[in-house]
């Protein structure tokens, strides 16, 4: 059309729909909106039908499964007849673990810091900035792998000669362990007690309260409550202990396997495990086996040394270490040499005849170091008190009866019979070996005499580690992996966390400072009443993040070994092949630990906020 | 518009993800010149590379042999280093020929995955490595011992199976990756470590002190080796099938790289002239030449061969032949007739 007709308007316009910004508005909406739609159905419809073509499970029936993973440390019981779900669950339970640790001892750390970095002392400054600097500028997998395989493998000593520290706590490769308490079959007498001396004490500090209020005086409300309360639990400790009665317990410890299991007798003749049970294991005469090895403590191998378990003073009556074999020829030719007797010590020749040990008379057949001449350690009277584990089991050195030589271990081997064929099949390389008799057998047949007691406790028990073989037994045990993640996460989050509270501190106003000093008030308590209550406020927000950081990094425990929620689903996922149902498992459970660590601080956070009017 | 355009062609993109196979393997390996052959190169022994920069090893030298029998050439080989997890899915996907990466059979690989097994070439199973001071000499001797495994693995699940079967308690400590777990041995983190006893063998002489260690007699799983090819494909099965079985019956028969072709001209042994095309038909049936079994034989020579140059008493790992060694020598190694 050539012309164009203009219409008198009415004062409302028509605009085409394609032009109207309202309408484009949405518009443009709806096709963002369909196209995401879009992308997620092409993206569903590929999973599904890219995992129904490859034959891989999408959906969670796998958790009922049993999962037949093993687990190196879990806070709860878990064997690997236990379903996938268990074994998740230890991983989750694994992660709160290490996260809720890590966060105390980071924010400690941070603190520490960040305080430092104010510090008007030159060194503690540069020490604690040059600290934040490196720490925070290294990737934090770095960190772990350095901690693990770098520090705490190569360089404590192998579990067999660990470093005692005060206390009876031992440290080696292997990790920490320590003593700690456990509850014993009396606790749950003891419960009412601790429930009654809560109630008091939270009823004492509101009396103690109203009455400060009253007196208008500065009192301190805690305290007295505090000892009241405690009194009535040691009270009730005291009691218990004498009252409640150890139930009719039996053993099945088995001396050459070194482990045993204490059982509470129930009604009806059924027995089940009895946890943390203190067990004192007495052996009249008693032999453990040794092979002699190269001294390699310093990677020099110079000594021909043997190592037994490590028995302490107070429990062996006499030791004496000698020959396994007193016809062979090393027996007739070396001597041996104690350091440590009865655990350690190491071969010599006696070259001059003086039938003791000279300098210069060590021997190293072979030239390798090992040497690989048998050794027994007789011991008499021995006797070790253990508690039991959560399973009502116990270790011990595997003892042997006396005179038990390698002629009656192989006479023994040979009456054996041919093991079953899914525990063993025949040898593919050289000779077939048949396995030793079980340890039921041996027992059975074997001359060694040992008495196992069940003793009567208080409510707690205090268990102390022990080395029965090659790993630790009692107490509470802190793994090499567990310690390396923690050391690393602490240390990377507490220089974050050290950076806020730098900041939180310096955004204080400096007039608050100085009205505090104004008033008299010394350099601790203006920091600790006046500076540090105003930046918690500053520091706190950011603070939760650094929290979640530290949570949500933890899943690079895989790198070293710890058995976390991540490394635990990728083990599933590998072994079931449902990648993409755990992967959303480990999502969901990520986010549910977060948002419940969130949910939490974020109620401290409001209660501490400024309250504006 | 143009984003509903780029969406759906996006869409069409992502969704024609289907590879057509318009010809067989065999006639497709002719055509390229080469055969694709999938292998470990991080296994010394059985799979490697060499300082030359060059695949050796006993699983590489049977890829030479399918490639100097299916094209005349034994260095008509591309290597594709795979990972356990890659492998599979390469061999799925048509990206390998023929998948010889120490590969256990197992059911759910020939069915589930999809694969068609060859005759086993090396018979293996899960072991211990153990310090030589340690003390331990049984598989009861672990009780209360510290166990290093890798994750992911059907080693992983033998020993938790096996060792509660014995009723042996032991802590596992359980590595990502293979390097990590021999690392922490060497360090002694771990009193021993479990995979194939292959892998033990072949990865002890990377021990700071080999002499220090030993591999207990003990086998806790069967973990047979073989080579696998997609399943579907019976024509180029069978070639990868009956390299294999000429290369053993070859050590049977006493025919070594060195005399092949004089016995291929000499030997008046109907068996013998089988193999090696004196009497075509019996190797032409297979879809290869004639000479086919006689030049792989020339390329790597007979099973025995390969065992020895790779694994035999001569190299850092002398492995027993044991299970490996010819049925008429109490191993388990039978290759059947070429008729």
């Amino acid at each position: 059309m050539a012309t164009r007709s203009i219409r008198p308007t009415g004062g409302k316009e028509r605009i085409p729909f394609y032009r109207n910004v309202k309408v484009i508005g949405i518009l443009a909406q709806l096709i963002f909106l369909a196209l995401v739609v879009m992308g997620f159905w092409v993206l569903y419809n590929n999973v599904t039908t890219a995992l129904e073509r490859a034959n891989i499970p999408a959906n969670f029936n796998f958790l009922r499964a049993r999962a037949g993973i093993p687990i190196g440390e879990s806070p709860i019981r878990y064997n690997t007849a236990d379903t996938y779900a268990r074994a998740l669950w230890v991983g989750v339970l694994n992660t709160l673990k290490v996260s809720l640790v890590g966060v105390v001892l980071a924010t400690l750390l941070g603190i520490l810091v960040g305080v430092m970095r104010l510090s008007s002392n030159w060194l503690l400054r540069q020490i604690a900035s040059i600290y934040v600097e490196t720490i925070r500028n290294t990737p934090l997998a770095v960190q772990l792998v350095f901690w693990f395989f770098a520090v705490l493998v190569p360089l404590p000593p192998r579990i067999s000669g660990p470093i005692e520290l005060p206390g009876g706590a031992y440290f080696s490769q292997v990790g920490l362990a320590l003593p700690w308490l456990y509850p014993s079959y009396s606790f749950s007498a003891w419960v009412p007690w601790l429930v009654g001396a809560v109630a008091l004490f939270v009823l004492l500090v509101w009396v103690r309260w109203v009455q400060i209020r009253r007196s208008e005086r500065p009192g301190n409300p805690w305290l007295l409550p505090l000892v009241a309360a405690l009194g009535l639990a040691a009270v009730g400790y005291v009691v218990t202990e004498r009252t409640s009665e150890l139930p009719p317990t039996s053993t099945n410890y088995l001396p050459d396997r070194g482990r045993g299991t204490v059982f509470v007798e129930g009604e009806g003749g059924s027995s089940r495990f009895l946890p943390y049970a203190a067990v004192r294991v007495t052996i009249p005469e008693g032999q453990l086996r040794d092979i002699t090895q190269s001294f390699n403590e310093s990677r020099r191998r110079v000594y021909s040394s043997f190592r037994f378990p490590a028995l302490r003073d107070h429990e062996v009556g006499a030791a004496e270490v000698t020959f396994a074999d007193p016809e062979s020829d090393a027996a007739s030719r070396l001597s041996i040499h104690y350091l440590n007797f009865p655990s350690s010590g190491f071969l010599y020749e006696d070259r001059n005849g003086n039938g003791e040990y000279d300098p210069g008379e060590e021997v190293s057949e072979a030239g390798t170091g090992f040497n690989g001449v048998p050794l027994v350690l007789t011991v008499e009277n021995f006797e070790r008190r253990v508690v039991a584990d959560r399973n009502g089991q116990f270790r011990m050195p595997q003892f042997e009866p006396v005179g038990a030589g390698g002629a009656a271990e192989t006479a023994e081997a040979e009456a054996a019979p041919p093991p079953a064929a899914s525990a063993s099949p025949a040898a593919l390389f050289g000779a077939p070996r048949t396995p030793t008799a079980s340890g039921d057998e041996a027992a059975e047949t074997g001359a060694l005499e040992a008495t196992v007691e069940v003793l009567p406790t208080g409510p707690l028990v205090l268990s102390v580690p022990t080395i029965p073989r090659s790993d630790y037994e009692g107490g509470v045990r802190l793994t090499a992996a567990f310690m390396a993640l923690l050391l690393g996460l602490v240390i990377y989050t507490a220089s974050f966390i050290a950076e806020i509270v730098r900041g939180g501190i310096q955004a204080v106003n400096k007039g608050q400072r100085e009205a505090a000093k104004s008033l008299g008030l010394s350099d601790a308590q203006t920091f600790n009443l006046v500076v540090f209550p105003q930046a918690l406020r500053i520091i706190l927000p950011p603070l939760i993040s650094q929290y979640l950081n530290l949570t949500k990094n933890s899943s690079l425990a895989l790198l070293i070994t710890y058995p976390d929620f991540f490394a635990i689903g990728r083990i599933v996922a590998n072994q079931t092949g449902a990648t993409v149902p755990i992967i959303l498992i480990i999502i969901a459970g990520y986010l549910t630990i977060s948002l419940i660590f969130a949910f939490i601080l974020n109620i401290v956070n409001e209660r501490l906020a400024l309250v504006e009017r | 518009m143009r984003k509903w355009f780029v969406g759906s062609a996006l869409c069409v993109l992502i969704a024609s993800f289907t590879v057509a196979q318009a010809q067989g393997k065999l006639a497709e390996v002719r055509n390229r010149g080469s055969l694709v052959c999938g292998v470990n190169d991080v296994l010394p022994g059985f799979g490697t590379v060499n300082e030359e920069g060059e695949h050796e090893g006993f699983d590489v030298d049977f890829c030479k042999a399918i490639a100097a029998a299916v094209l005349g050439d034994a260095d008509a080989v591309t290597y594709r280093p795979l990972s356990a997890q890659e492998r599979f899915t390469a061999v799925q996907t048509g990206e390998v020929d023929v998948l010889i990466r120490n590969t256990t059979w197992t059911s759910s690989r020939d069915t589930e995955v999809g694969l068609n097994f060859g005759p086993v070439i090396f018979y293996d199973g899960q072991g211990f490595m153990v310090r030589r001071d340690s003390g331990i000499e049984s598989l009861e001797d672990l009780e209360g011992r510290r166990i290093g495994v890798q994750s992911g693995t059907t080693t992983e699940l033998n020993l938790a199976d096996v060792m509660s079967a014995l009723d042996i308690q032991y802590e596992p400590v359980i590595f990502e990756t293979s390097d990590q777990l021999v690392a922490a041995y060497d360090d002694g983190a771990v009193d021993a470590w479990t995979t194939d006893k292959s892998g033990l063998a072949s990865l002890l002489i990377s021990l700071s002190d080999p002499e220090e260690h030993r591999i207990l007699d003990a086998t806790i799983s069967k973990e047979p080796l073989a080579p696998a090819v997609l399943h579907g494909d019976d024509e180029w099965y069978d070639v990868v099938k009956w390299v294999i079985f000429g290369l053993m019956e070859a050590e049977e028969y006493g025919i070594t790289s060195e005399n092949v072709r004089e016995l291929a001209e000499t030997s008046t042994n109907p068996n013998i002239q089988r193999i090696l095309g004196a009497e075509p038909s019996a190797v032409e049936q297979i879809g290869l030449e004639a000479d086919a079994i006689a030049t792989a034989i020339e390329a790597v020579g007979n099973y025995g061969e390969i065992y020895e140059r790779n694994l035999g008493e001569g190299t850092p790992f002398n492995i027993p032949r044991g299970l490996n060694a010819q049925y008429y020598e109490g191993g388990l190694i039978y290759g059947m007739p070429f008729r």
